[in-house]
C-alpha cells in the first residue's frame, strides 16, 4: 500500500493550518472564474500555503486590515473577498507535484501528456506549470486510468465532472477496508468552504463510487460533493495518474 | 569652494524664505495630495499622507531659477535649466492633472481600427485613420502593464522625456562634441553615434528613478543631497567652477525642502520635483564627464527602479512576487520596518554609495 510521502503530508497540513500572525486558519477556496490575466498565482487560486500567508499579509497591509486583532473567520472572510485562497485543481496539482518531487525528484508538468500545444503555449507551460494544469487534464484518458473502488489507494485521484460548475477534483489520502480519506478544495459548504477532508464509507467495494455512503455532509446533510458527483456519474469516478502506474 | 559654499547658503536661505508661501498658495489652491490616485500611499498606513500639499518641487525649481539666472546664468547652465524646465513642466502637468483631471481611459486597439472602418464621418474615419500608430504605441503601453490613471500615461511621459534627452544629446554630442564617457583607470571610451541613444536613455531612466524613489517622506531628497554634494566636490577638484555652483544652488534648495518634507512632511515634490531633478543629476553627470560614476553615487535610484523592473519581469513570467513589493523601500514598509528605518537606512546606503564612487574617482585622477 502506497504511503503519502512526508513532504506531502506536511503540505496538506500547510493549506489546513495557514499561519496568519500566529492564527491557524485554514486556506478557503477561490477560482479564478473572471479569468484574470496576469494575476499572481495566490490570486488566481494556485499559490502554495506559504505564497497565500505572504499575499494575506500584504494585503492586510494594503487594506489596513489587523490581522492580530481579526478573528479566524474574519481572516477567512478577509481573504475571500481579496479572492485569496485556493481551487480544486491547484490544491490537487501541488500534493501531486511535491510528491513527484520529493520521490523520483521529477516536476508534475514533465509527467502530464499536454494536449498538442503551440510554441508559445509550451512556453508558457513551462513558465507556468500550476497555472496551467486543470482538474479535467489531470483526469482524462491521456493521464489517467479508471480504477475499480476495490482497488482504490492513496493518491488515486476522484474525478467530479459536475455539468454547470466544471470540473472538480480530489485526490485519496488514506484508503482501508472500510473507508476512502480524500482531500478537496471546494466551493461548497458554505462558510466551511475551501481546503476540506471527506470520507467515503464503502458499502460495497464492486460497485462504482456512487453507491457508497458519502460522509462529508453540510450542516443540513448535504454532501455536495456526491451532488457534483451525481451530476455525470458515468464520467467520473476514480482515477489513477498514469505516472503513478508507470512507476511500478 | 568659497564661492560654492556661499551659493549654497543663499540658495538654501532663499529657498526657506520662499517655502511657508508657496505651501500655503498649495494649500489655498487645493493642490494636495488625493489618496486614489497616489501609488505610493497604497500601503493603507500610509493614509495619513491624504491633503499633503505636493508640487513642492516648485520651491526646488523658482529658487534654482532666481539664483541661477542672477548670479550663474553663462553656457554652461543653459543646458540643465533647460532640461529643468522641461521635466518640472511635464511633472507639473501631470501631478495637476492628477488632481484635477478626469480618468483618460486607453481605447483597445482592435476596438480603434473598427472605428477607424465605420465611423459614420468620413472626416473623423481619416482622423482615426492618422492615429493609428498613436493608438498603437498607447496600448502597447497599456500591455505592458502601465495602468492608465488621470495623469499623463507612461507613453506620453516617455516621449517628452525622450526630448529632454534628446535636447541634452544634441548639445554635448553636435555643439560640444563629446563622444567619450571617462572611465576610471581605463581613460575615455568612444562611444561615437550611440553617444546620443546613451544619453536619452540615460535621462529618462535616471528621471524616473527619482520619480520611483519619491515615495516616502524625505527619501528621494535626502539621497539627492548625497548624490548632488559628490558631483559638486568633483567640480570643485576638477575647478569647473559654473558648474560647481550650479550644484552648489540645487543642494542649498534641495536642504530648505527636506527641512519642509521630513516625516511628517509638510509638502512633498511630485513629480514636479522628481522628474527635474532626476533628469538634471544626470544632464550635470554628463556636463562632469562623470556619467560612469553616476550609477555608483546614485546607487539607491538605480537599485529602486531596478526592484520595480524585476518585480514587473518576474510577475509577468513566472506570476509570482519577487519582492513583497515594488519599488524596494515599499518592500521593507510590508516587512514592517518602520518609514523612519527604511528612509534612514537608505540615506546611509546612499552614503556609501556616494563615498565608494568618490574614491573611485580620487584614486583614478
Amino acid at each position: 500500500m502506497k504511503k503519502l510521502p512526508k513532504e506531502v503530508t506536511e503540505l496538506i497540513d500547510n493549506y489546513f493550518n495557514l499561519n496568519i500572525n500566529g492564527k491557524k486558519v485554514k486556506t478557503p477556496y477561490h477560482i479564478n472564474v473572471k479569468h484574470i490575466r496576469a494575476g499572481l498565482r495566490s490570486l488566481v487560486g494556485k499559490g502554495t500555503p506559504q505564497e497565500i500567508e505572504e499575499e494575506v499579509n500584504i494585503f492586510a497591509k494594503l487594506r489596513n486590515f489587523n490581522l492580530k486583532k481579526a478573528t479566524k473567520d474574519e481572516i477567512r472572510q478577509f481573504m475571500q473577498k481579496e479572492g485569496i485562497g485556493i481551487d480544486c485543481s491547484g490544491l490537487v496539482t501541488h500534493i501531486l507535484n511535491t510528491w513527484l518531487k520529493s520521490e523520483k525528484m521529477e516536476n508534475l508538468e514533465s509527467s502530464i501528456n499536454f494536449p498538442k500545444l503551440s510554441l508559445f503555449k509550451k512556453i508558457i507551460v513551462k513558465l507556468r506549470p500550476i497555472e496551467n494544469i486543470g482538474a479535467n487534464l489531470l483526469t482524462n484518458q491521456e493521464n489517467s486510468t479508471p480504477v475499480k473502488v476495490e482497488n482504490a489507494q492513496i493518491g488515486d485521484l476522484i474525478r467530479l465532472k459536475g455539468i454547470k460548475q466544471g470540473h472538480h477534483i480530489a485526490i485519496i489520502t488514506n484508503v482501508s477496508e472500510k473507508e476512502i480519506q480524500y482531500v478537496h478544495s471546494t466551493r461548497h459548504y458554505g462558510q466551511d468552504n475551501g481546503i476540506r477532508r471527506g470520507e467515503i464509507q464503502i458499502l460495497d467495494k464492486n460497485k462504482g463510487l456512487e453507491h457508497q455512503n458519502w460522509l462529508e455532509k453540510d450542516e443540513k446533510g448535504v454532501c455536495w460533493t456526491l451532488k457534483q458527483y451525481m451530476k455525470e456519474k458515468e464520467d467520473n469516478g476514480l482515477r489513477r495518474p498514469k505516472f503513478f502506474i508507470k512507476e511500478k | 569652494m568659497k564661492d560654492a559654499i556661499t551659493i549654497i547658503l543663499l540658495s538654501t536661505f532663499f529657498a526657506f524664505a520662499i517655502a511657508p508661501l508657496i505651501i500655503n498658495i498649495l494649500y489655498r489652491l487645493k493642490v494636495v495630495r488625493k489618496i486614489e490616485n497616489d501609488f505610493s500611499s497604497i500601503v493603507g498606513e500610509r493614509t495619513e499622507k491624504e491633503g499633503t500639499p505636493i508640487m513642492g518641487g516648485i520651491i526646488i525649481i523658482i529658487t534654482i531659477l532666481v539664483v541661477t539666472l542672477t548670479l550663474n546664468w553663462n553656457p554652461y547652465t543653459y543646458i540643465p535649466i533647460i532640461v529643468l524646465l522641461i521635466s518640472a513642466t511635464l511633472g507639473a502637468l501631470d501631478d495637476l492633472l492628477n488632481i484635477f483631471g478626469r480618468k483618460r481611459l486607453v481605447k483597445p486597439f482592435h476596438k480603434h481600427i473598427r472605428l477607424a472602418m465605420i465611423h459614420k464621418d468620413w472626416k473623423k474615419r481619416i482622423w482615426l485613420a492618422l492615429l493609428i500608430p498613436w493608438s498603437a504605441y498607447k496600448n502597447i503601453w497599456y500591455r505592458l502593464g502601465s495602468y492608465p490613471g488621470k495623469g499623463i500615461h507612461a507613453g506620453e511621459k516617455i516621449i517628452v522625456q525622450t526630448i529632454t534627452g534628446g535636447i541634452v544629446a544634441f548639445w554635448l554630442f553636435t555643439q560640444l562634441d563629446i563622444s567619450t564617457i571617462w572611465i576610471p583607470f581605463f581613460g575615455d571610451f568612444e562611444l561615437g553615434i550611440f553617444m546620443p541613444i546613451f544619453i536619452i536613455f540615460t535621462i529618462i531612466s535616471m528621471s524616473n528613478a527619482v520619480n520611483i524613489s519619491d515615495g516616502m517622506d524625505g527619501l528621494s531628497t535626502g539621497l539627492l543631497i548625497t548624490s548632488y554634494s559628490t558631483f559638486l566636490l568633483i567640480a570643485i577638484i576638477e575647478q569647473q567652477t559654473e558648474i560647481a555652483l550650479l550644484l552648489a544652488t540645487i543642494i542649498g534648495a534641495l536642504i530648505a525642502y527636506l527641512y519642509f518634507n521630513i516625516k511628517p512632511a509638510r509638502i512633498q515634490m511630485g513629480d514636479t520635483g522628481s522628474l527635474s531633478m532626476g533628469a538634471l543629476l544626470a544632464t550635470m553627470a554628463f556636463l562632469q564627464d562623470k556619467i560612469f560614476l553616476l550609477p555608483i553615487i546614485g546607487l539607491p535610484f538605480v537599485v529602486e527602479i531596478g526592484s520595480s523592473l524585476l518585480q514587473s519581469i518576474y510577475k509577468s513570467i513566472f506570476r509570482r512576487r519577487l519582492f513583497k513589493m515594488a519599488p524596494l523601500h515599499l518592500h521593507y514598509l510590508i516587512k514592517e520596518w518602520s518609514e523612519e528605518k527604511i528612509v534612514m537606512r537608505f540615506w546611509l546606503f546612499g552614503s556609501i554609495t556616494a563615498i565608494i564612487g568618490f574614491w573611485l574617482y580620487i584614486i583614478s585622477i
